[in-house]
């Protein structure tokens, strides 16, 4: 039985070129055959190409090219050929056995006879044994060796059959193995698109929230103000509603807008940093650090490093606050060479990392970092100090 | 377009020009008439957009520019900037929603005076509107009440007296030594000799005409404040 997977052969990524000489070379020294053609088959086309062909540098096979091509000016050892040409192509296509036969045969309805007949005077090749490279149901190509002689040894093929088994699997390998790095390629991919689609989302509301909103507010509470020729009473209670109305607008939508996306990031990541430290004001003192290279270089940094710079430096403020017990915080930001580099340090009770709890802010931090392009690390021990660092390339 | 009060006005003076640039309608028009009502200012054109605002003509003859720093998207304070090089003696009154200084750096850094940052609930009080009007007309830089309280955040002049905080705070929201002098209850010449003292307690260079003495104040107060929980190391950038 026979089952392709038509349309998603993952084969279609990896490239053979890398292993095929390789693959050539060890059926030379196992098998002792001294023309062999590794082929790749493409199971939607259903066509077969030529990857690697052993034994080129031989006299004998270099006559035979050098005789073909004069004789036959389109003739081309690699060219890519549909399987169905002739039944004996056919059916080393579709396995799973191997398939002997004439070079005539293989190439009949492909090639000019002439050809064939050279191959097989002058090169010696005049027989042809295929030897199917099968994993999984699929046959991703063939091993063909040829000799003079139409006898193939049946000792010989059972051994050249396990040596393709193993080829198979190891070519298989090499699939799974860019497949699944392809795989993690596409989901980083989505997952940015995702973050970045909604950190877009987020801004739009925060600055809504923040002009179209609070200004609104703002001219409702003006307009309270200005109503007057009312009762003690009623002035008392429209105080009540622009007091309400303030509130909201201070603390509300003020907190709600800021926590969706800091604003102060499309000035800067130390203004919008200095704006988080003044809003931790009361409870957690923190410094902020930088040295003029990342002054001067701040405007040049692109939006995506801010924002994860500046979320970065918030969860890990905001876990000196949930857990470390600390005073004060000092974070540290600069620029190395390529990379823009933070550090916030506390000085809490600190913790024994290898109990760490695994927190999901701090799971976030490290993904977003990661997807940037950095990395990140947390170092602290019982009684402090703890010290979170992250870098990422500008 | 309002045509503006000039045979009304009752302090005898022109009446100062200026231009709004605010996106949102029901704010421009209240602070329109806010303004208007003071009888010593005239609006002479209100826009919703940087673009708008950039191809007025009115801009030519505007004293002062009040100015959104959120305008759906665009910078008010590069907006600001751009007006500024192009209207040298324009006076620029940021109107800003953050109550931080963060977003003046850019100004603080490059020293620029004739400016003003503003909180927009500070319309409620058309006086401070007006003080950062005069102020940035003559080249004075304003700060909203709200961010020149007390001390600007860091010990950097711990010797200055409870009373020349006091002064410093009231200059850096744009009163004058007699106004000073009025909100204290003291006397202007009194004043005249704090103020004085708080300039060379600020180490600022009074050998240069008073006024500049006074906007290099409300400047340091500004960067101070601007450097609110910022340590720069090698600082060169007169931080």
């Amino acid at each position: 039985m026979n089952v392709k997977l038509q349309g998603e052969a993952p084969a279609g990524g990896l490239d053979w070129s890398a292993f095929a000489p390789q693959i050539v070379e060890d059926a030379e020294a196992a098998l002792g055959s001294s023309y062999i053609v590794l082929a790749r088959f493409d199971s939607v086309a259903c066509t077969s190409q030529p990857v690697f062909i052993g034994g080129m540098h031989r006299k004998n096979n270099q006559r035979a090219l050098r005789l073909g091509k004069r004789l036959v000016p389109r003739f081309d050892m690699n060219m890519v050929h549909s399987v169905d040409a002739n039944p004996h192509l056919r059916a080393s296509f579709d396995g799973p056995n191997p398939v002997i036969g004439s070079v005539e045969e293989f190439t009949q309805g492909l090639l000019p006879p002439l050809i064939a007949r050279i191959a097989g005077q002058i090169a010696g090749a005049a027989h042809c044994i295929t030897i199917p490279l099968r994993v999984e149901n699929r046959v991703l190509g063939c091993l063909s060796f040829y000799q003079r002689s139409p006898h193939f040894d049946s000792a010989w093929i059972r051994i050249a059959q396990a040596f393709a088994r193993q080829v198979a699997l190891s070519i298989h390998n090499a699939e799974l193995l860019e497949e699944g790095r392809r795989v993690t390629a596409a989901l980083e991919a989505s997952r940015r698109l995702v973050s970045e689609a909604e950190e877009r989302t987020r801004r739009d509301i925060s600055e809504f929230l923040h002009s179209h909103v609070q200004s609104r507010l703002l001219v409702a509470e003006y307009r309270l103000g200005e109503i007057g020729d009312v009762s003690d009473d009623a002035r008392r209670r429209i105080e009540a509603v622009r007091s309400e109305l303030e509130d909201l607008r201070e603390r509300d939508v003020r907190q709600v807008s800021h926590r969706l996306h800091p604003e102060a990031l499309r000035v800067g990541l130390v203004a919008a940093l200095q704006i988080l430290a003044s809003q931790l004001h009361g409870v957690l003192d923190v410094r902020l650090v930088v040295d003029d290279a990342l002054l001067n270089a701040e405007r040049a940094l692109p939006m995506n490093l801010r924002l994860v710079a500046f979320r970065a430096t918030e969860e890990a403020l905001g876990n000196v606050l949930k857990h470390a017990s600390a005073r004060c915080a000092t974070v540290w930001l600069g620029i190395e060479g390529s990379l823009l580099k933070l550090e916030v340090t506390d000085d809490g009770c600190g913790f024994d990392v290898t109990h760490m709890p695994r927190e999901l802010g701090l799971l976030c931090l490290g993904a977003r970092i990661e997807s940037a392009g950095g990395r990140c690390g947390i170092e602290s021990r019982s009684g402090g100090p703890t010290r979170v660092w992250a870098e990422v390339p500008r | 377009m309002n045509t503006g009060h000039g045979g009304t006005s009752t302090t005898g003076d022109r009446l100062i020009n200026v231009t709004l640039v605010e996106d949102e309608a029901l704010f421009r028009d209240l602070l329109r008439g806010a303004l208007e009502q003071t009888l010593q200012v005239r609006v002479i054109g209100s826009y919703s957009t940087a673009p708008e605002a950039r191809s007025a003509e009115e801009m030519g003859r505007a004293d002062v520019v009040l100015l959104d720093i959120d305008l759906g998207g665009e910078d008010g304070i590069t907006l600001g900037r751009e007006l500024r090089e192009r209207y040298p003696a324009l006076g620029i009154v940021l109107l800003s929603n953050h109550a931080h200084l963060a977003f003046a750096r850019e100004l603080i850094a490059a020293n620029l005076t004739g400016w003003a940052y503003l909180l927009k609930k500070s319309v409620r009080d058309v006086q401070t509107i007006l003080r950062a009007i005069e102020g940035t007309r003559v080249g004075q830089v304003v700060l909203d009440p709200l961010l020149a309280r007390g001390l600007p955040g860091n010990e950097r002049f711990p010797n200055l007296t409870a009373r020349q905080a006091e002064l410093w705070s009231l200059i850096t929201q744009g009163y004058s030594n007699a106004a000073m002098a009025a909100q204290l209850g003291l006397s202007t010449k009194w004043v005249d000799n704090a103020v004085g003292g708080l300039y060379s307690a600020l180490n600022l260079d009074t050998r240069d005409p008073r006024t500049n003495a006074r906007v290099s104040a409300a400047l340091l107060y500004a960067k101070e404040a601007g450097r609110a929980n910022l340590t720069v190391l090698n600082g060169e950038n007169g931080y």
